[in-house]
């Protein structure tokens, strides 16, 4: 279930640190250092398996995702809730809505292999 | 299924392939128009040069230009991206391409196969009617000539459902245009290389923001990638390589020592740091007290190759203009250390991939 405390100041600009301390996730993703567009797809995989409206964190040292997760989110129609920078670490956040792409076995998925697992 | 009183699907959907060029965007947002819903396929193949420039990107360039354009159309048309890793079985495909290479080691017939049946694929899992593309006629020498699009379409096993909304006007009619699925006299007829009237359709419908047409970003289509590509082939069992030695194939300068041996070495700081996570188990050349790139070592040298490849990383180094440069051979926790003059360019020249 979503865990956005209330008064949280929480913006969705891509490229921006909002103030996304008072998040609480149900499920953390650490996609560190896999390439592009690796992290999306198993984003995509992860949100399958959570219940709508569960929020996932998902962990990125790929600082081009700030702007590709949004888009991804507007695409499928989940919702982007932000995203925090820890040392060379993005924190992103992502409300599984019901009837998303994704949710419904759309959106972003393996057909051949399940993510390469490549790292940088 | 619902139908309608003609006894037409009420809602049609489309499933087609989205690069977020130009033209997949067009062809998405013709479809659109006539009020089709449209799901984006986008493919992560491992070749792609945005990719790649992402991974090695310096702190300070500019991220909007590495964002994935697929995302991004998808997101500017309001349709659901489903991005797939093309994985293993695309590299079989690219290292054993039924239909042979273009100019380079570009499969694009094969590649066009693979796509557009991963994109039937997923119609046939997840529903749908047809599938679409954004290919012109004309467009590109070895997939979208007449022969090589029906080609395409018998081997995909989609025949009559595979729609190219750009060109339409040109081909047969499909069964989606048979059917009413679609209004054939909505769909463009535009064919060859230019992109005038793409440009038109996208000025008259507001899309502005998409990548260069005919920029480039496949490193299959790329001279000096192909080059190594091949060389890989010829000096491999196609069949034992990996995804990781095509990863190699786009970083640092490449040097063909013997059959058995290549080198690679790095260009810069990414470079060296990016190669530093593929050093396990093989060798690698530092040269000593001085800025120096790493030189990663396919197949096993003996002492004369050592001696080679010790004196090109010293030439690459910070000290390639000194008589004699000290540089370190490791392998795991084994280190050996050769004294060398920095090589010759015209020697050097020689060797280069």
């Amino acid at each position: 279930m979503p865990r956005l405390l209330m008064g949280a100041c929480v913006t969705r600009a891509a490229g921006m640190t909002e103030n996304t301390d008072s998040i609480r996730p149900d499920a953390v993703l650490d996609a560190v250092g896999l390439y592009c567009p690796v992290p999306i797809i198993r984003t995509s995989e992860r949100l399958k398996r959570l219940e709508a409206g569960a929020i996932l964190e998902i962990l990125s040292d790929d600082r081009v995702i700030l702007i590709d997760m949004p888009a991804w989110c507007r695409s499928t129609g989940n919702e982007y809730l932000g995203s925090r920078q820890e040392g060379s670490e993005y924190h992103l956040f992502v409300r599984k809505i019901s009837g998303a792409a994704a949710a419904d076995g759309q959106g972003t998925g393996d057909r051949h292999t399940r993510g390469t697992g490549e790292k940088r | 299924m619902n139908v309608d009183s003609a006894g037409r699907p009420a809602k049609i959907k489309a499933i087609g392939l989205l690069s977020g060029g130009l033209d997949s965007t067009l062809a998405a947002k013709v479809l659109l128009e006539q009020g089709i819903e449209v799901v984006g396929i986008h493919y992560s193949t491992g070749f792609c040069m945005n990719d790649h420039r992402r991974a090695m990107a310096r702190p300070e360039e500019d991220p909007r230009r590495m964002r994935n354009e697929g995302l991004r159309a998808g997101a500017d048309l309001g349709i659901p991206i489903e991005v797939l890793d093309a994985g293993e079985a695309y590299l079989r495909m690219v290292l054993n391409p039924k239909h042979g290479y273009g100019k380079r080691a570009n499969p694009c017939i094969d590649c066009r196969i693979f796509m557009i049946h991963g994109a039937a694929e997923y119609m046939r899992e997840h529903g749908g009617h047809f599938v679409f593309t954004g290919e012109v006629l004309g467009q590109r020498p070895m997939s979208q000539h007449m022969q090589a699009l029906n080609l395409v379409e018998k081997e995909c096993g989609i025949a009559g459902l595979l729609l190219r909304p750009l060109s339409a006007r040109h081909l047969p009619p499909t069964l989606p245009e048979e059917r009413g699925w679609v209004d054939r006299e909505k769909l463009l007829g535009i064919s060859g290389r230019s992109r005038k009237e793409q440009m038109a359709w996208s000025e008259r419908w507001g899309i502005s923001d998409y990548p260069q047409p005919s920029g480039g970003c496949c490193y299959l289509a790329d001279e000096n990638f192909a080059r190594r590509f091949h060389d890989k082939r010829l000096h491999s069992k196609v069949e034992e390589i990996r995804r990781e030695e095509m990863i190699l194939l786009k970083v640092g300068r490449h040097f063909r020592l013997s059959p058995a041996v290549k080198i690679i070495v790095a260009r810069d700081e990414g470079e060296n740091n990016f190669l530093a996570r593929f050093v396990a188990g093989g060798w690698r050349f530092e040269a000593l007290e001085c800025g120096s790139p790493i030189t990663l070592v396919e197949g096993e040298p003996d002492e004369d190759l050592k001696r080679l490849i010790a004196s090109i990383t010293a030439r690459y180094s910070d000290r390639r203009g000194e008589p004699l440069v000290e540089v370190a051979a490791r392998r795991d926790d084994r280190e050996e250390r050769l004294l060398v003059p920095p090589v010759a360019d015209q020697t050097l020249d020689a060797y280069r991939l």
